[in-house]
């Protein structure tokens, strides 16, 4: 039964894992600041924020490397 | 998609086009708001930035050789040095600043529907069509523009973000609404107003006073999953009542739904694991495809079109992961996936930053999917609500026979897209999902060049 998967959903795949990037990547520094400005002000301190969005953007870059490399085994 | 690289070719077309459309609306705000034009484009400007590094960044993963440390430090010093230059200049404005930024990702963003789509980009449309069609789409332009100024909608755009209530901060005093505790309620008018009345606003008005119908009412989001759920489970019991070896016309539809996204699915996780997952991930596709249906018909509500439901089905999906992943690596050996797998003394070293890069990039996957979900059906909502009310707009001013059937025609056209919107987004989220899971889930068969970052992606 899966031996026949159509060409074109590993196209559909493809594009929904592309299409993915832009809010990967937009997405990652956000949470990071959302968490580092609640660590912030649990804590008292005043430079988590900026952490955690550098943290964030290089988890976002990591993320899509790793679907650039995902979608472009296998088809 | 003949290409050998679609990514990049994407990217590069996108970039292209965002640069396009933001001197385009850079030069239709000039004259009027200078500044304005210029945030833009200085947004625009860090975006393409941001997107070139990335691209070095990615090909030098990708290809293989060192020194990418020097390049991510560029990156960082001129994208956000130069974010905070700009922001502390003082007349720079957020919003235009923030649309410029954004412009790159939603052209991107529309590149990619529009190739999965028609198999092709926006442009080659347009090529087809010759010059003709850009001399159309800038002759509604030029008519649509001076509408837009007059703003007939105040409702849908102008009130929603300035008066948005946050659980946090209800005790700032706030002269439009005079009790603070009301922050359902005035959630809720807001909502409506950007949304077509759903048979509860009608029964809302009809008995304001009636606990359970506020109840109702206040909790549109859980009724309407709810009526789509038991809408799912009934179609299904209709379906497989007495289930025959030479299926009726239902349960051969649905036999066929069910068969082709285990195919779908089956044919990423492999023979092995889909006998188990399949279960949740069908649950998925079919749920997300009843409640983006249930939009389309009039008095009811897509409850995707509220980041609440598609926050917690990305919840539901994270737990999911991360439970199989605990359950197949072990305690530890999830530990061990988090922390990066530190096997030397500079893996430990790195690993204050390998586990909250590792833990951020866990959460944004879901996130990213729910956002995804809910900007898709919430516009989709939005566009045919304001082609309705344009409608509604051209009735009062009695300009019905001249403007009625095109405005008519053009909500009909949304709405057919609406559909496949509807279909797209439910395969979308259910197939990331599964993506996701594969990144978890252990498997045998690694390609031959298989790096160390590889070898983190897949495990």
């Amino acid at each position: 039964m899966t031996g026949k998967t159509p060409k074109k959903v590993t196209g559909w795949r493809q594009v929904g894992l592309l299409s993915s990037i832009p809010f990967i990547l937009a997405l990652a520094p956000l949470i990071g600041l959302a968490i580092g400005m609640y660590l912030d002000r649990h804590f008292r301190t005043k430079f988590l924020w900026i952490v955690l969005l550098v943290l964030g953007f290089v988890a976002g870059v990591r993320e899509t490397i790793k679907i650039v490399k995902l979608s472009q085994q296998e088809d | 998609m003949q290409t050998p690289r679609p990514g990049r070719d994407i990217l590069d077309r996108a970039l292209r086009a965002s640069w396009l459309a933001a001197i385009f609306i850079a030069l239709v705000l000039a004259p009027s708001h200078p500044y304005d034009a210029l945030s833009l484009l200085a947004g625009q400007l860090i975006a393409f930035l941001h997107f070139i590094f990335l691209r070095k960044i990615v090909k030098l993963f990708t290809e293989k050789r060192g020194g990418a440390g020097a390049l991510i430090a560029i990156k960082l010093v001129l994208v956000y040095g130069g974010l905070m230059a700009l922001m502390s200049w003082g007349r720079v404005q957020y919003a235009p600043l923030c649309a410029g930024f954004a412009l790159p990702f939603a052209a991107l963003f529309l590149k990619s529907m529009m190739m999965l789509a028609f198999g092709a980009g926006p442009a080659s449309l347009m090529r087809r069509g010759k010059p003709a069609v850009l001399v159309a789409m800038f002759l509604a332009l030029a008519v649509t523009s001076p509408a837009r100024a007059a703003d007939p909608l105040p409702s849908t755009s102008g009130t929603h973000g300035a008066t948005e209530t946050r659980p946090g901060d209800a005790a700032t005093p706030d002269p439009s609404h005079p009790q603070p505790g009301a922050n359902a309620a005035e959630a809720h008018h807001e909502e409506g107003a950007a949304e077509l009345p759903n048979w509860l606003v009608i029964l809302h008005d009809w008995n304001p006073g009636n606990p359970v119908i506020n109840w109702l009412d206040e909790n549109q989001v859980i009724v309407f999953a709810w009526i789509a759920g038991f809408l799912f489970l009934f179609i299904s019991w209709i379906a497989m009542r007495n289930a025959k070896m030479v299926p009726g016309v239902l349960q051969n539809a649905i036999e066929w739904m069910v068969e082709s996204m285990e195919n779908i699915a089956g044919g990423l996780l492999g023979e092995k694991h889909i006998q188990r997952h399949f279960p949740i991930i069908g649950a998925l596709f079919f749920y997300i495809l009843t409640i983006n249906m249930l939009g389309i018909i009039p008095g009811m509500k897509s409850a995707t079109s509220s980041l609440d439901l598609t926050l917690a089905l990305a919840l539901i999906t994270f737990l999911y992961v991360q439970f199989w992943g605990i359950r197949n690596l072990g305690i530890v050996g999830y530990l061990d996936h988090l922390a990066g797998s530190p096997r030397d003394a500079i893996g430990w070293a790195m690993l204050p930053v390998m586990l909250p890069v590792h833990v951020l990039g866990e959460l944004a996957k879901p996130v990213s999917l729910s956002c995804r979900l809910f900007g898709n059906i919430f516009g989709e909502d939005t566009l045919i609500v304001v082609f309705v009310g344009a409608t509604a707009m051209l009735i009062k001013a009695s300009l019905v026979a001249l403007a009625v059937p095109p405005m008519a025609g053009i909500t009909a056209l949304f709405m057919m897209l609406q559909t496949l919107t509807s279909i797209v987004q439910a395969l979308i989220f259910s197939l990331l999902a599964t993506v996701y899971l594969y990144m978890m889930l252990p498997h045998e068969e690694h390609g031959p060049d298989e790096s160390h970052a590889e070898a983190h992606a897949t495990h």
